[in-house]
């Protein structure tokens, strides 16, 4: 009985003393279904004896206990990818083994450690330990505690884990409640960073997301946490990253064996290691790279420059941002509408949920149901723009990365721009990106009743001054 | 005394309520069973601690036999039985260009059953095994799309080859990929205009490209270090010269909708492709014909 009765669901996210909270929760169930309030199986009782109805209480009292605490008994920890080793297993008999699935679990705890015990390869050629700091990990991960001296520990499930699982993957236990869905991390992919699409966002990025949240979300600022508790989480995410891409990495390597192969055999695991650590070196290869790959902006010409232009020269600016808008070399407003409500294209999907959608229906239920998201499947909206909400920030430079990388994970492209070297290239120069900029952070205060866009003009003419 | 236990009917009611709960557990979904065994991980730890610098020694592998000459692989690959309908496609936007409606040419059947857009490919094939004529194009590769349609559906490139994505519409379009190993791109191609891609590294599998503008576009690419790749045509021709020859070695068949082709019948016999791998040693000098054939069921 003890099996079913295990406190750790109760756990999750809290420090509380096992014994209490069990008392506490068997006190409210008690209290629940003994006493005043809505009580369906008292009524039907109503009939017995004083005693049957003592045994009908205490019976289904333990019922109830041993049924809700039973479910899920055991402490938190890391989950294996069951969408992404779905979607990339083949029909029998090549179908991923339990035995080779047991593998890849084993091979992710001896890279990467558990919830509770974290784990940072010291190997020089993997060099993970450059990027995230073992002590910062371990004030992030595990259950919530303070120390003597009052340090907090347990940073991520305190703070993170309710929305973002113990394993990064986006769906803790109020994920499905809220809408956008939180991150899962375990792709790697952030939408609001300073380097381009295929590049990982910097340290600095994800700090920026967690002191300033995301407006328009769920994603609340961190700003009052002390700085090294900031930077502890900012390690957490990408540690949780990189275990969440090599663990795919390695579910794509699996599914290039043949039949009765292993990543890591159980004769001779050492033939095994090469092709892990290749595998780790490149998604941590990846994440070393992205301070020396963000994107510097091109210098804002004065008379689009908010502090020095005057005020007729932000209205020509403005101008030309808004025939931009709506021209067939930016195309803003194929996505974003003719109104900028963000009503142009409402068929796609955004990377995540893509992922959840096979044409076969019986297999996208199956994936929906291992990713833990409730129906129906969410649409990726583009921004209205008229909201004067902007998710990744509202600072001009933010849209220019927006602009100019365009946004990993939510289908938003790149502008193109034009080349020096090839002048027959089609795409917008400096001052276009500039005055689109304007625009856009002038929609919010455009009047909705100017009247729609008559028809886009020839690109030629777009990259004239008006 | 009345006890619980001689009542039977609440007993039974008890009973029901424990059996429910229990039973419920069952149901709801097991997010995996693969707990991790501290002691394998542990294992595996040491030797990864153990093992030295991976990425050093990524670089010693060395064929321990050489090829003696060149050979020429080709084949037809048709279909047995009926092919299953394409899916039709809504289209959504832009009707004047992209037509009223359309089907998604994931499955293209000759008369004759040939199947296009098959993709043979040799598999890691050592550089000092290149035939030249197999290796470094330096020609552009052009992707064109036009009446929202990529015009080529499956097509392979090799990477010292640069790859100019045009856009043939009088509208925009976007071009969106992300492979695994190489640089991801998504950006606007504007009316008329192009954009360039290139990367430097070869991909494993063919790498699924979009336009999110007009979501049901859909074609394959697969960059590649070598030459050694052919995409069947419209008769499910296929060719792929001066390979190497007097050793063995595997290639492999991909098609969009099975992806690794695993159930094939060669010249009248059934084989299994693990992962649509077969391995051949090709005579020097020699043209090997192989006539693949696969059963419609592969591609509902």
């Amino acid at each position: 009985m003890a099996f079913w009765i295990s406190p750790w669901p109760l756990m999750r996210t809290s420090s509380i003393d096992p014994d209490l909270q069990l008392e506490s929760q068997q006190k409210d169930l008690f209290n629940r279904y003994s006493n005043e309030g809505p009580n369906g199986f008292r009524k039907k009782m109503k009939s017995k004896t004083e005693t049957k109805n003592s045994c009908v209480r205490f019976g289904l009292c333990l019922a109830l206990a041993a049924g809700m605490l039973g479910c899920d008994n055991e402490p938190p920890r890391f989950h294996l990818d069951m969408v992404w080793i779905r979607n990339n297993d083949d029909p029998d008999p090549d179908a991923f083994q339990h035995d080779q699935l047991q593998n890849l679990s084993n091979i992710l705890r001896a890279i990467f450690g558990t919830s509770d015990e974290p784990y940072v390869l010291q190997d020089a050629g993997i060099g993970m330990g450059k990027l995230v700091n073992s002590d910062l990990l371990k004030m992030a991960a595990g259950p919530v505690w303070g120390d003597q001296q009052g340090k907090a520990h347990g940073l991520y499930r305190k703070h993170c884990a309710h929305c973002h699982g113990v394993s990064g993957d986006g769906a803790g236990p109020t994920a499905a409640y809220l809408n956008p869905y939180p991150r899962d991390y375990r792709r790697g992919i952030f939408k609001f960073k300073s380097t381009p699409r295929e590049n990982k966002p910097t340290d600095s990025d994800l700090e920026k997301t967690l002191r300033e949240g995301i407006p328009g979300t769920a994603m609340p600022s961190f700003d009052l946490l002390a700085d090294d508790e900031i930077v502890s989480l900012v390690d957490y995410v990408k540690f949780l990253a990189i275990r969440g891409e090599v663990e795919r990495e390695l579910v794509l390597e699996l599914s290039n064996l043949e039949a009765g192969e292993w990543l890591v055999s159980p004769e001779t695991p050492e033939d095994g290691m090469k092709l892990i650590k290749e595998r780790v070196s490149f998604v941590v290869n990846k994440w070393g790279r992205a301070e020396s790959e963000v994107t510097i902006p091109v210098a804002c010409p004065s008379s689009a420059d908010p502090r020095t232009a005057t005020a007729e020269e932000m209205e020509q600016s403005i101008t030309r941002g808004y025939h931009l808008f709506h021209g067939v070399v930016a195309n803003c407003f194929t996505c974003h509408g003719q109104t900028a409500l963000g009503d142009g294209q409402l068929d796609l999907y955004d990377d995540w949920t893509d992922e959840l959608q096979p044409k076969d229906p019986e297999r996208h239920a199956e994936l929906m149901s291992l990713a833990q998201r409730p129906q129906p499947v969410r649409n990726l909206r583009p921004r209205n723009l008229r909201l004067g909400v902007y998710r990744g920030g509202r600072r001009p430079l933010d849209i220019y990365w927006r602009l100019t990388n365009g946004i990993h994970g939510a289908k938003m492209p790149a502008v193109p721009l034009v080349n020096p070297n090839d002048p027959e290239k089609t795409g917008l120069n400096d001052s276009d990106l500039w005055d689109l900029i304007n625009y856009v952070r002038s929609l919010p205060y455009e009047t909705l009743s100017r009247p729609p866009y008559e028809s886009p003009i020839d690109h030629v003419q777009l990259t004239k001054p008006l | 005394m009345q006890t619980c236990s001689t009542d039977s009917t609440i007993s039974k009611i008890v009973g029901a309520a424990i059996l429910a709960f229990l039973l419920g557990c069952d149901s709801r979904v097991s997010i995996d069973d693969y707990r991790p065994n501290s002691q394998t991980a542990s294992n595996f730890r040491n030797l990864l601690e153990e093992s030295g610098d991976g990425v050093a020694e990524a670089e010693n592998d060395s064929p321990t036999a050489n090829p003696t000459g060149y050979a020429t692989l080709r084949g037809q690959v048709v279909i047995q039985g009926t092919p299953p309908a394409n899916p039709e496609i809504n289209v959504s936007r832009d009707n004047d260009m992209c037509g009223a409606s359309a089907r998604d040419l994931q499955l293209v059947v000759s008369a004759d059953g040939g199947i296009q857009n098959v993709l043979i490919y040799a598999d890691e094939i050592p550089e000092a095994w290149c035939h030249e004529s197999a290796g470094q194009t330096n020609e552009d590769f052009i992707f064109d799309q036009k009446n929202c349609v990529f015009l080529t559906r499956v097509s392979a490139f090799q990477i010292s080859q640069k790859m100019k994505i045009i856009n043939s519409d009088p509208k925009g379009h976007n071009t969106d990929f992300s492979p695994r190993f190489g640089a991801s791109f998504n950006q606007l191609i504007a009316a008329g205009g192009y954009g360039y891609y290139q990367t430097d590294t070869e991909e494993k599998q063919p790498v699924s490209v979009k336009c999110a503008i007009h979501p049901w576009m859909q074609a394959w690419l697969f960059p590649r270090s070598n030459g050694y790749f052919s995409v069947t045509d419209s008769e499910g021709n296929f060719e792929i010269p001066n390979l190497p020859a007097g050793v063995e070695i595997t290639l492999r068949a991909w098609h969009e909708i099975p992806k690794y082709i695993q159930k094939v019948v060669v010249a009248g016999e059934e084989q299994r492709w693990s992962r649509g791998r077969f391995r051949r040693t090709l005579e020097v000098d020699g043209v090997l014909d192989l006539s693949v054939a696969i059963d419609a069921d592969e591609f509902d």
